[in-house]
């Protein structure tokens, strides 16, 4: 194998897949090494499902070299957030010791469609315990230990999908499944300079993944860059049977969208408030940096209880996917003690989560509307950078940072990315989210394209890492 | 804001998590679980402010999108 696949973009390292300059093997080799051998310093992998990755990488080879090319993912290994399921023996522990046993006997519809792609799965990576389902308020909330960025020593990776983010960074696989509920994708994609997708609820089947929030869960990648998850969404989206949240609108990743246009994009007003000086000084680099490919207008949504109703709906249904674990006692099996006591959210009146539901229909339109005349609403991914991996959360996160992109995002199913924007003092990434309405994924994609052709933060990654 | 009459709804949601996990949560527990129920009664009280209509119907899916 002459060119190095690490930290080489979906599209170039497929080209070269396609062309057989490389082999899918040696590919899955190289990763399989790296995963085995750097994994453990970021706390970034459960199992490496080395056997399976082999056994499709010479699948892969073998249907190339007799002219069967199935695309971009044909050959490419990837990880999958341990909350996915998987058949042949390979566990599925939700990041949760009670569950480090757990096996299924099927696979989930994320990873049979990546199997369909052509996709060697190479690792089931680290993630939050129950993807911070019992709360959480300090990075060692995993039986795997807490998720370090690869940028930073002792710094975490973000969460809950800490080992997709982490194992992307570190260039132990070229791509990564994560899933949010919550800033499950956009955070990891913030703490470690990547590129992640949070699609619009319902594109991508749940079906054999872990349920966290029926209403508010959604499955996405972690890459490289903006335009590896354009590919690797084409890959997995589409309407499933077994998941009726899924839409029947199709999605094909389109590249030459929006191409040379001159995008309009919204900025929440005061949207930096109460973040980290370094975070706002990079977003207001990223905004002048835009200003020569968009007209960029300050907006507000009007006031209303966001966070409230996200988080309502999200301990509401929590506590019922995991009703038997916390009344059983189970959950004092968890790593971290401030997850053991979730019985409070037990306790809430459908009164006050059907009201989270109507106020969210609300706020759906309201976003919707106020969205409409844009093709995207931008900000800072996050507040901070990553912070360190044994301090309480509530002890260095900005007090009065609020996540109001966040909480109408999910609440409302609408797709963002984030998308790295610079770096702190310490060397942090940050990161830029682009938000749209719902299914216009191939716009935000556009401009988040057109931002990365701008800038080389996506073409960083950590020097001590470099193959 | 957290009022009066928020801090009774919690402490009476509180009664009846003591009732029902008393004998599993030892008095620290008890606290953290005190501290969430303050937290969802809040949670409550501030979507209470919003005005609904009787037409307002439950979010469901697929996502709204006025095409």
């Amino acid at each position: 194998m002459t060119a190095n696949p690490v930290f080489m973009p979906i599209r170039d390292l497929a080209e070269l897949v396609r062309t057989r300059q490389v082999s899918p093997v040696d590919i899955a080799e190289t990763f399989l090494g790296r995963l085995e051998s750097i994994g453990p310093r970021y706390n970034a992998v459960v199992t490496v499902t080395r056997e399976r990755a082999l056994e499709q990488a010479r699948q892969a080879e073998g249907e190339i070299a007799l002219g069967n090319y199935k695309g971009p993912l044909h050959g490419i290994p990837y990880g999958a957030k341990d909350l996915l399921a998987t058949s042949g023996g390979i566990p599925t522990t939700w990041g949760a010791a009670p569950f480090r046993e757990q096996v299924f006997d099927y696979d989930a519809a994320v990873v049979r469609s990546l199997e369909d792609a052509g996709a060697p799965l190479a690792a089931k990576l680290a993630m939050v315990e129950i993807a911070g389902g019992m709360g959480y308020r300090q990075p060692n909330a995993s039986f795997t230990g807490p998720g370090m960025t690869p940028w930073g020593k002792d710094a975490w990776s973000g969460g809950s999908s800490s080992g997709s983010g982490a194992s992307v960074a570190a260039g132990l696989v070229p791509f990564a499944i994560g899933s949010e509920t919550w800033g499950s994708i956009l955070s990891p994609a913030n703490n470690c300079g990547l590129a992640g997708l949070r699609p619009t609820y319902g594109r991508v089947s749940r079906q054999g993944a872990m349920v966290l929030s029926w209403t508010l869960d959604k499955l996405g990648p972690l890459c490289l860059t903006a335009d590896d998850c354009g590919i690797v969404l084409e890959a997995i989206a589409g309407r499933d049977a077994d998941d009726p949240s899924t839409t029947d609108r199709p999605y094909v990743y389109d590249i030459n969208a929006w191409v040379g246009r001159r995008f309009k994009l919204a900025v929440l007003k005061d949207v930096t408030e109460g973040a980290q000086a370094e975070v706002a000084t990079n977003f207001e680099k990223a905004l002048r940096e835009l200003e020569a490919v968009a007209d960029i207008e300050e907006i507000e949504f009007p006031e209303m209880p966001y966070e409230a109703v996200t988080r309502t709906i999200l301990n509401a249904e929590s506590a019922s996917a995991f009703e038997d674990f916390i009344e059983s006692g189970a959950v004092s099996g968890l790593t971290a003690p401030e997850c053991h006591h979730p019985h409070a959210r037990l306790m809430i009146p459908a009164q006050d989560y059907i009201r989270a539901l109507r106020i969210r229909g609300k706020v759906a339109r309201i976003a919707d509307e106020v969205m409409a005349g844009y093709d995207a609403m931008v900000g800072p991914t996050r507040a901070v950078t990553a912070t360190p991996i044994d301090q309480d959360f509530r002890g260095v996160v900005a007090g009065t940072a609020r996540d109001t992109m966040g909480a109408v995002g999910n609440s409302a199913g609408l797709p963002a990315i984030s998308v790295p924007s610079g770096f702190s003092v310490e060397g942090l990434p940050t990161g830029i989210q682009f938000m749209g309405r719902a299914y216009d994924e191939n716009r935000i994609l556009a401009v988040a394209r057109a931002y990365q052709s701008m800038t080389d933060w996506h073409e960083q990654h950590p020097p001590v890492l470099q193959p | 804001m957290e009022t009066n009459e928020t801090n009774e709804r919690a402490e009476q949601m509180m009664a009846v998590l003591r009732q029902r996990y008393g004998d599993s949560l030892d008095e620290q527990e008890l606290e953290e679980v005190s501290e969430a129920a303050k937290a969802i009664v809040q949670a409550a009280d501030d979507m209470r402010a919003v005005s609904l209509g009787h037409g307002d119907s439950p979010f469901s899916v697929p996502p709204y999108r006025n095409d």
